[in-house]
């Protein structure tokens, strides 16, 4: 009886919070739903949305990874660049008529070290996160383009590889579906684990955990792998997609990704994240795009409009927290 | 002592070196079970060096701890619980964002299998229940256990770090400064805790500043100076001044001077005060030649007061004048520019700019005395300036092209007011000057700010040691709540009425 | 005697990585005969200058405790500013102030939202970055900008003063000015003030947020500069100019000694940056490999020199 009466308060207090951010989120979307509706005859429909929520799948991934990657306090610019270097190296093996199954397994090996690579370099070299995810976004990049020589690959696909990418699943476009297990199983590390836990303890105060006895190198090396493994995953996925690996594949999706995340909730600063934010922040993105896509607008006007909304977003967050505080 | 089969700890022969220094030298330690040993000396003895091996986080150099009379290497915290020891720390360790029972079990979660061992997840539950049945009366009400930490007060902060070096099935809890965030009931709160430990045969090792906590609650004082042991004693064989006499390797008799400085006309003047939900309607003044005190329990609002005061705070009404005259304060560059100059409570966050040198650190408030125009660097006159600044208030340090960091905490502070005094300003606030410092560099402290106001200036003094507020000030003001509460002179200010007022006890 | 071990232990940063830049110059001079001529020398300083004048914005925001990645949107399009004007015949020295003041005027904003909102700089200007490109590429929709190429204009990129190029000539112009500006005026000490500890500073009087904005005008000013010179080099801007400048502004700083963290930056430490970011791309010219590699040697050394500042400092804070 006890328990529930103790319980209880802890989940209407967890929820009210998270609710807020969220709800804010929610009524921008049917705002925009409503408003695009008068506008434009497509956009409602459910072909769209759901062609909308395909887009964003990619960054979604990434934001997830993302999500932890900042809960910690850290920040990860990689990832446009992972998911580069491992959808290449399935695209490639495949290419030299590697089997399907060590080319998909190879692709996200790619991911893992990668991410595991920045981790080492964030705890054994004491390089910033920022820091050391940019060198290896630099460097990444520059391997992408050496590799290729700057001719994309192509002629890779294999009918089981494009069904990653360009299958379904019920009628779910299979991209989805791995976006929805992701989800999924994020959600329950992120919540209900004890590396979720020590995760938001390091982000809010790295002292603590280190004190309480966790071992903080370990954990940071395994939350850049897992970076590097959501990108790993989103680069395989999308090599299938799309039929062929440019050495510019990803680019910017690392700004894509962060933004996905804060405009979820998740703070940069450390110790606080949400997963279920991080889809609907990537949702918002491609939404919005859709919506300027579906006004005839300039698209070039996406990159101005996405800057103003990040901006728009912290500086919100911001006057709240300073409302809260007053 | 030592061999006795009693023994939990046994520190032997233990050297520790950093670049440079040698931290420690040929110390050793032995606690029995169930035994309070208060760990005494002055700051850099090497007290937190010497129970930072005990935590895992350091490793001596030479020498061997001997844990239930078997050998050990503490490679790292986890192995230090492992081992039964478990360590308060004197900086706050908690993760804000997790509540108190998350905080409890940070590192050591209760966990279920989900699919078999391989998958588990956390059991929440099982934590709660075992908070609540263990360390209920810790945690009175269902906001202490669930309000994420960092929404909570410091004595609850505390009490969360208590409970979770008890949590650990422990052996020995080492307390390093725990009544540092503490007001004096509070700390009654913690001592209890010490007895109840003590009862269960739980040894402590209790470090503290505060020499007087020490009586009636250890049962041996074991005292280190430069990295040495140099003394073991009963807290019946000895008193404060002799404890003192040993930490400093001299004896220090009253080491509160207070002259008799002639009082002259008003030199400060704040008015009705208001922050709202921190000051209510604060009205003070301080005259020429007078140190006034401001007393209070932590979070009655002291520190708020004087940031707002040199406008480091916004406020929503309230004036400031000095010497008669009202000064429009909005930053603390405008009160500067009206000759107030505030040292923060924090030295190495607020104080000084520790990554920077002793000459940059004494020119930064004022920087416009040795520019050229409104712009240029006179290097020659900064220099000059930086070292009749070091000169005169005796800062021990090689150059004056030292890191702050480099110093000693009692230097810093003589850093930090040497960039005060050079702003020439008539009022001078201290917020905490003495904490964690050491004897010694205390009594020069102490000098320092008699100086200034036999010179005709004034002072504003925030400190929660009593002792010294009653020793140095000649009127004292208390704070409770936002509020000024009472005014005390010199004569009627007594460590008992001062803490009713500040408590809030005079309203019942 | 005291001052001398000052100067000592301050220069000693600089010291490493001059070592380092003399070492790739020999190695340059022996691998390729073509390196030590007059005018592979006078292009690789050509080159190097546009990544310098950004770098040296970078050493002060860096040295505030900030970063600002929207140099490189910035330089592309002040640049595209300055040639639009002259192409609508608005002349060259007003176009040269309008592209300047479309810097410094991106620099404020980036300052003041940072100051007055409280966002990170980090994401003011990456956000900013994103704005500011995305003007470009709207101004750019009809293909770049051209047709500026007016003979005053691109006398200030391709003349010589005194057997240097132009960009060159106006780069230790500039250098000298910062290094006087960092080193002896208030507006430096309080940068490093600020960059050091900000609430320090705040108490002590310093006005924070004046010199932050004013140092996120000046690398946003610097920038513009960088454009303008490289507009005239280039006589057309693309959408994509500047793309990427922000990383080997970066890069230059932290080569030459700049701290991440703030409180600890080098104006000289920058221009030895640029120069061996320089020689990186005009050896890989010279030894015919493929430019690609240069930006993963840039990565690896960012890596390099910031690992090595952690590893010293932390050895030298151990005390």
């Amino acid at each position: 009886m006890k328990n529930n009466e103790m319980t209880a308060p802890l989940a209407v207090k967890a929820k009210k919070k998270i609710d807020r951010q969220l709800l804010g989120l929610l009524i921008f979307v049917i705002a925009m739903m409503v408003v695009m509706s008068f506008l434009s005859d497509s956009f409602l429909s459910v072909s769209n949305l759901t062609n909308v929520f395909r887009q964003s799948v990619f960054i979604m991934l990434l934001g997830f990874g993302m999500t932890f990657v900042l809960t910690t306090g850290g920040i990860d610019l990689s990832v446009g660049v992972m998911l580069a270097l491992s959808g290449g190296m399935s695209g490639w093996l495949l290419s030299m008529n590697v089997n399907i199954v060590p080319a998909v397994i190879a692709g996200v090996l790619v991911g893992l070290l990668v991410g595991a690579g920045n981790g080492l370099m964030i705890t054994k070299l004491r390089i910033t996160p920022f820091i050391a995810t940019l060198a290896t976004m630099s460097i990444g990049r520059g391997v992408m383009y050496v590799w290729t020589n700057s001719i994309p690959f192509r002629n890779y696909m294999v009918g089981g590889f494009r069904f990653i990418g360009q299958g379904d699943i019920f009628g779910l476009q299979f991209p989805i579906v791995i976006a929805i297990v992701a989800f999924v199983i994020l959600q329950f590390v992120y919540r209900c684990t004890a590396f979720g836990r020590h995760v938001t303890a390091y982000g809010s105060n790295e002292e603590s955990a280190r004190v309480s006895g966790i071992n903080t190198d370990k954990l940071l090396i395994k939350v850049y792998a897992l970076s590097g493994l959501m990108a790993a995953i989103a680069g395989i996925t999308l090599a299938s997609r799309l039929e062929t690996v440019h050495p510019e594949m990803g680019k910017g999706y690392e700004l894509d990704a962060i933004a996905a995340a804060i405009i979820g909730g998740t703070s940069l600063s450390g110790g606080k994240g949400t997963l279920v934010g991080t889809v609907l922040g990537a949702f918002i993105i491609y939404l919005i795009s859709n919506a300027l896509n579906l006004l005839n607008v300039d698209p070039d006007w996406e990159t101005i409009v996405k800057g103003i909304i990040i901006l728009i977003v912290v500086a919100v967050e911001f006057l709240s927290h300073r409302n809260k505080k007053e | 002592m030592g061999n006795s089969g009693n023994a939990f700890i046994e520190m032997t022969g233990i050297t520790k070196r950093f670049p440079g220094v040698v931290a420690l030298s040929d110390v050793s330690l032995n606690v029995n079970r169930g035994e309070v040993v208060a760990l005494v000396g002055e700051n850099g003895a090497g007290k937190s060096t010497l129970m930072k091996m005990l935590s895992g986080l350091y490793h001596p150099d030479e020498g061997e701890i001997r844990v239930n009379g078997k050998p050990v290497r503490i490679t790292d915290p986890g192995c230090a619980q492992a081992l039964g020891i478990s360590t308060i720390f004197q900086e706050p360790s908690l993760a804000p964002h997790l509540n108190a029972v998350q905080n409890v079990y940070l590192g050591r979660e209760v966990q279920k299998g989900l699919i078999g061992k391989a998958v588990r997840r956390l059991d929440e539950k099982a934590m709660l229940e075992e908070t609540q049945k263990l360390y209920a009366k810790f945690f009175p009400t269902v906001e202490d256990v669930l309000v994420p930490v960092g929404q909570m007060g410091a004595l609850k902060n505390r009490v969360i770090e208590i409970v979770k070096a008890l949590s650990i099935k422990c052996s020995l809890v080492i307390m390093d400064e725990p009544t540092a965030a503490l007001a004096e009931h509070e700390r009654q709160v913690l001592f209890d805790f010490v007895h109840m430990l003590k009862s269960q045969g739980i040894a402590v090792i209790y470090i503290t500043h505060h020499l007087r906590e020490l009586f009636g609650l250890v049962d041996r004082i074991v005292v280190m100076r430069d990295g040495k042991n140099v003394a073991e004693v009963g807290p019946e064989d000895t008193d404060v001044d002799d404890l003192v006499a040993r930490m400093v390797g001299r004896t220090i008799t009253n080491y509160i001077v207070k002259e008799d400085v002639p009082v002259g006309g008003e030199i400060l003047r704040v008015s009705g005060l208001n922050r709202k939900g921190v000051l209510e309607d604060v009205s003070l003044h301080v005259n020429r030649g007078e140190i006034v005190g401001l007393a209070g329990l932590a979070g009655a609002g002291r520190t708020e007061t004087v940031r707002a005061i040199v406008g480091a705070d916004k406020i929503s009404s309230g004036t400031v004048s000095v010497g008669g005259r009202e000064c429009r304060i909005k930053t603390p560059k405008d009160a500067i520019r009206c000759g107030i100059g505030m040292l923060p409570e924090n030295r190495k966050l607020q104080g000084a700019l520790i990554e920077q040198d002793v000459k940059d650190n004494i020119t930064l408030a004022n920087l416009k005395e040795v520019l050229a125009g409104n712009f240029i660097l006179r290097k020659n006159k900064e220099i000059k300036t930086a070292k009749e600044y070091v000169q005169r208030l005796g800062v021990k340090t090689p150059t004056i092209y030292q890191k702050v960091k480099s110093l000693s905490g009692g230097n810093q502070q003589k850093v930090i007011l040497a960039k005060w005094l050079f702003t020439k300003p008539q009022v001078l606030i201290f917020d905490e000057p003495t904490q964690g410092i050491d004897v010694g560099a205390k009594h020069e402290i102490y000098n320092l700010i008699a100086n200034f106001v036999k010179e005709g200036g004034g002072i504003l003094l925030v400190s929660s040691e009593l002792p010294e507020l009653l020793g140095l000030a000649d009127r004292i003001y208390v704070m409770h709540q936002g509020k000024i509460v009472h005014e005390f002179t010199r004569a009627e200010a007594t460590e008992e009425n001062i803490t009713l007022y500040a408590s809030g006890g005079h309203e019942s | 005697m005291k001052k001398q071990e000052n100067a000592h232990t301050k220069k000693f940063d600089e010291l490493g990585i001059l070592i380092v830049m003399i070492a790739l110059f020999v190695f340059l001079a022996i691998a390729s005969p073509f390196f030590l001529k007059v005018e592979n020398i006078q292009n690789l300083l050509l080159q190097s200058v546009f990544v310098m004048l950004v770098g040296f914005g970078m050493t002060f925001v860096l040295t505030i405790g900030g970063i600002d990645l929207s140099v490189g949107s910035i330089l592309g399009y002040s640049g595209a500013v300055t040639g639009m004007v002259i192409a609508a015949g608005g002349g060259v020295f007003p176009a040269i102030l309008a592209g300047l003041g479309t810097g410094a005027g991106f620099g404020i904003i980036n300052g003041l939202l940072i100051t007055q909102l409280k966002i990170a700089p980090f994401l003011v200007t990456f956000a900013m970055s994103s704005v500011v490109r995305g003007i470009l590429l709207l101004s750019t929709t009809n293909g770049a900008v051209s047709g500026f190429a007016v003979p005053e204009f691109t006398y200030l990129a391709q003349g010589y003063i005194a057997g240097l190029p132009i960009p060159v000539f106006i780069t230790i112009i500039v250098f000298v000015i910062l290094l006087f500006l960092f080193k002896f005026t208030s507006f430096g000490r309080n940068v490093t003030a600020i960059g050091s500890n900000r609430e320090v500073a705040f108490l002590s009087g310093v006005s924070c947020g004046k010199i932050t904005v004013g140092v996120y005008m000046l690398s946003g000013l610097l920038a513009a500069l960088s454009g303008v010179l490289l507009a005239a080099r280039l006589t057309a801007v693309q959408s994509e100019m500047g793309s990427g400048y922000e990383m080997d502004a970066i890069a230059a700083a932290v080569i030459g000694g700049t701290s991440m963290a703030g409180g600890k930056g080098s104006i000289v430490g920058a221009i030895i940056g640029a120069v061996i970011l320089g020689m990186i791309s005009n050896g890989l010219d010279l030894l015919s490999v493929n430019q690609f590699y240069r930006q993963i040697i840039v990565g690896a050394i960012i890596i390099i020199a910031v690992a090595l500042e952690r590893f010293t400092s932390r050895k030298a804070q151990r005390v």
